[in-house]
C-alpha cells in the first residue's frame, strides 16, 4: 500500500477530444472502472475515457471531487467517523444545484456513470427521470423523454387492458 | 475544476421540481444538439439495459405503465429487475405503518454494499412482502427482493411458474415459507445476507430444477451454522458460494452433472462432501464423485495447503483454470513428491493456468507454486498476484526458488503482478457472473488487466 501513503498521487483522464485532467488518484477511483484499472496497475500514463467529451468529462470529475471521502480513501478509518448531518444535507444540496442541467446534458451524464460506475451519480442522474416518470401522465412523460408514441390505438388499448392494475 | 456557484437552499428538493422548470434551462429544440449527432431523442440514444436500471428503481406500477409510452419500452419493463423495496405504492394499504425510512431511502440510493453499508443501518422490523405485490407471481421473469420476509401463505401463493432470475438481498426465509416456494424455472439465484435455515435452503434449491447458476453470499442460517447442500442439480452449471468467513460451514455436492465453475472455501468451510458417502474434516475431503465437468475452481486456501488442493484436483480431471486465494501460515509443509505412476489427470492434459493470488514468496506458497510450475505439463500461464514490491533482486531469487527453468511445460508464461487488494473485496458478482455465455465471468480479475 506504500503508493497510497506517500501523498497524493495524480491520475491523468484524458477525453477523447483531447483534453487531458489531472486528478487525484482518490478522486479517480470513485469511478469503479477507474479503480479497476489502477488496481490492475494500467494507469502509469494517461487514461483515455473513450465516448465521454470533455464537457461531461469535466462534469463527472467536479462530482467525483466533491464526492469523495474527505477523510481519505484507505479503509476502516473513514468509515468510522460518521459524516455529520450537516455535511451530508449539504451534498445534497450541493447534488440537487449539480444536476440541474439540460436534458442532453443529462442523459450524457447518465451514460457516462453507467461507463465509469460511479453508482452515486447514476442514482442522481437516474432519479430526476425517475421522479418524472413517477410524478406525471403518460403524455407529460412522452414529451419529456421525447418519446413518440408509436402504438396503434388498439394495441395501446390491449396493454392496458392487459396490466389494469398499472393504470387504476 | 472550479466548484460551481453556491446553490441556493431553495432549490435543493429534486421530487419538487416541475418539468416546466426543468424546460426553461432546456436550449431551443433544434440548436442544441444539433452538432453531437445524438439528436433529439435523448433517452432513445441510452441503451436498454440502462433504460431498465431507471425501470427498476420505479415503483412497481410506474415501471408497468411504461409499457404504454412506445414501442421500445413494452419488453422493458419485463426484463427490468422487480424490486421489491420499491412496491409501497401498492402496499400502502395493507401496511398499517409507513415503511421505514430506511427503506424509502434504499429505493433513491439503490442499494447493495455501496449504497448504505447494511452495518450502518437502523434496525428496523423487516416487512413481509406484500400480498398485493404476490399478486403478479404468477407473471414475474425477474425479481429483486430485499429488506422483507416471505409471508407464510400455502404453496399456491408462492408459486413463481414463470421466474427466471431472483436476487435476493436480507431477506429472511423461515422453513414453513421455504417448503410453499416454488421457482420451477429458475435459472439464476443470487442470495446475499439471506436468513434461511440449512434445512430451508435445501428444500428452497430441491425445487429449482432448472437452476443454472447459484451465487450465494454471506448467508445466515438461523442457528448460526449453515450448510449447503446440493443434490439434484441437473442444469447448475455455477456454484459460486462467496463468504470468505461465514460459511456455509458444510458442503455437500452430491449431484451436479453440469457443474462447471465452482469456488470452494476451507477457510470458513469445515467440512467439504461431494459424492455420497463418507465424511470428513477439512482440508481433508472426501471424494465419491468424479465432477467431470467442472473446468474453472476458486479454491481459497489456507497455508496454502497443496495436499487439500491436491484432492480437489484429482476429484476435477478436466479442470483448465485453477485459482488460489491464499492465506498464508508459517510453518505450512508443501513438500509433495508427484508419483508420475499415479497421475493427476488435469496436471497431465488440461490445467492451462493458474493465478496465486495473496501470493508472497515465502516457503510455503514457493513450495505450493513450484509444484505447478514442475508438473503441469500443459500449463500455459501462472500469474502471481504480489503484495511484494518486485525489485529485480526478489524476482531473480523468485526464479531460482520457484525453479522456473526445470518447467514442465516449456510454453508456460509467468506474470508478477502487483496489486493492492487483500481481501474479498474485489470478488464481488458482476454482470457476468450469472451469464453463462461468458465462459468465466472472473477471468478479468484474476487473469487480464483489461475491463
Amino acid at each position: 500500500m506504500a503508493t497510497r501513503e506517500a501523498g497524493k498521487k495524480m491520475i491523468m483522464l484524458k477525453s477523447p477530444d483531447g483534453m487531458e485532467f489531472e486528478v487525484e488518484e482518490a478522486v479517480a477511483m470513485e469511478s469503479q472502472t477507474i479503480r479497476k484499472m489502477i488496481e490492475d496497475d494500467c494507469a502509469d500514463t494517461a487514461i483515455l475515457i473513450p465516448n465521454i467529451n470533455s464537457k461531461i468529462l469535466s462534469r463527472v470529475i467536479e462530482y467525483c471531487n466533491k464526492h469523495v471521502p474527505t477523510t481519505g480513501a484507505t479503509g476502516a478509518a473513514a468509515s468510522d467517523t460518521v459524516a455529520p448531518a450537516a455535511l451530508a444535507e449539504d451534498l445534497k444540496i450541493w447534488d440537487a444545484e449539480f444536476i440541474k442541467v439540460n436534458r442532453a446534458t443529462r442523459f450524457d451524464l447518465i451514460q457516462a456513470a453507467s461507463y465509469l460506475n460511479i453508482k452515486g451519480l447514476l442514482d442522481l442522474t437516474s432519479q430526476t427521470t425517475i421522479d418524472t416518470i413517477s410524478d406525471n401522465s403518460l403524455e407529460e412523460i412522452r414529451s419529456f423523454l421525447s418519446t413518440k408514441n408509436d402504438y396503434l390505438p388498439e394495441e395501446e388499448q390491449t396493454i392496458r387492458r392487459e396490466n389494469q392494475w398499472a393504470f387504476q | 475544476m472550479d466548484a460551481p456557484a453556491p446553490p441556493s437552499p431553495a432549490a435543493h428538493n429534486l421530487k419538487k421540481r416541475k418539468l416546466d422548470r426543468l424546460d426553461e434551462q432546456e436550449p431551443p429544440p433544434e440548436s442544441g444538439r444539433a452538432g453531437d449527432g445524438v439528436g433529439l431523442d435523448f433517452i432513445n440514444a441510452l441503451p436498454d439495459d440502462l433504460l431498465c436500471t431507471i425501470i427498476s428503481l420505479l415503483p412497481t406500477k410506474d415501471g408497468a405503465r411504461t409499457q404504454v409510452l412506445a414501442r421500445r419500452w413494452r419488453p422493458l419493463w419485463r426484463s427490468a429487475p422487480l424490486n421489491l423495496v420499491a412496491d409501497y405504492s401498492l402496499s400502502l394499504q395493507e401496511r398499517p405503518h409507513r415503511p421505514p425510512r430506511a427503506l424509502l431511502r434504499l429505493r433513491t440510493r439503490g442499494y447493495g454494499p455501496r449504497g448504505i453499508p447494511p452495518s450502518h443501518l437502523p434496525m428496523t422490523p423487516t416487512p413481509s412482502i406484500p400480498q398485493s405485490a404476490l399478486r403478479f407471481a404468477p407473471t414475474l421473469r425477474v425479481a429483486r427482493i430485499s429488506y422483507c420476509y416471505f409471508p407464510k401463505l400455502p404453496a399456491k401463493s408462492l408459486n413463481f411458474p414463470l421466474l427466471k432470475q431472483l436476487s435476493m438481498y436480507k431477506v429472511t426465509i423461515s422453513d414453513l415459507s421455504a417448503s410453499s416456494l416454488n421457482f420451477p424455472h429458475l435459472r439464476q439465484l443470487t442470495t446475499h445476507e439471506v436468513t434461511i435455515s440449512g434445512h430451508a435452503l435445501h428444500s428452497l434449491l430441491s425445487g429449482c430444477f432448472s437452476l443454472e447458476s447459484l451465487l450465494l453470499k454471506d448467508n445466515v442460517g438461523f442457528s448460526g451454522c449453515h450448510e449447503l447442500i446440493i443434490e439434484d442439480a441437473s442444469c447448475l452449471e455455477r456454484l459460486l458460494p462467496l463468504s470468505p468467513d461465514y460459511g456455509p460451514s458444510t458442503v455437500q455436492i452430491i449431484r451436479a452433472p453440469k457443474l462447471q465453475m465452482t469456488v470452494l472455501l476451507s477457510n470458513g468451510t469445515s467440512k467439504l462432501h461431494i459424492g455420497t458417502t463418507g465424511f470428513q474434516e477439512m482440508p481433508a475431503i472426501n471424494v465419491t464423485t468424479i465432477m467431470q465437468t467442472v473446468k474453472f475452481l476458486v479454491i481459497d486456501s489456507v497455508g496454502p495447503d497443496l495436499n487439500a488442493v491436491i484432492g480437489f484436483l484429482k476429484c476435477c480431471p478436466c479442470l483448465e483454470r485453477l485459482y488460489i486465494i491464499s492465506h498464508l501460515r508459517k510453518g505450512m509443509k508443501n513438500v509433495r513428491k508427484y508419483d508420475t505412476l499415479d497421475p493427476i489427470e488435469c496436471l497431465t492434459l488440461h490445467l492451462k493456468s493458474v493465478v496465486l493470488q495473496n501470493y508472497w514468496g515465502n516457503k510455503p506458497d514457493v513450495d505450493f507454486a513450484k509444484f505447478f510450475i514442475l508438473n503441469a505439463m500443459v500449463l500455459e500461464q501462472m500469474i502471481f498476484r504480489t503484495l511484494n514490491s518486485c525489485n529485480d533482486k526478489w524476482m531473480s531469487d523468485q526464479h531460482r526458488r520457484l525453479q522456473m527453468d526445470n518447467r514442465a511445460s516449456l510454453d508456460a508464461r509467468f506474470e508478477f503482478k502487483r496489486y493492492f487488494c487483500r481481501d474479498w473485496a474485489w470478488f464481488h458478482d458482476n454482470k457476468h457472473t450469472h451469464d453463462l455465455s461468458v465462459a468465466n465471468p472472473f477471468a478479468d480479475r484474476f487473469e487480464n488487466t483489461i475491463l
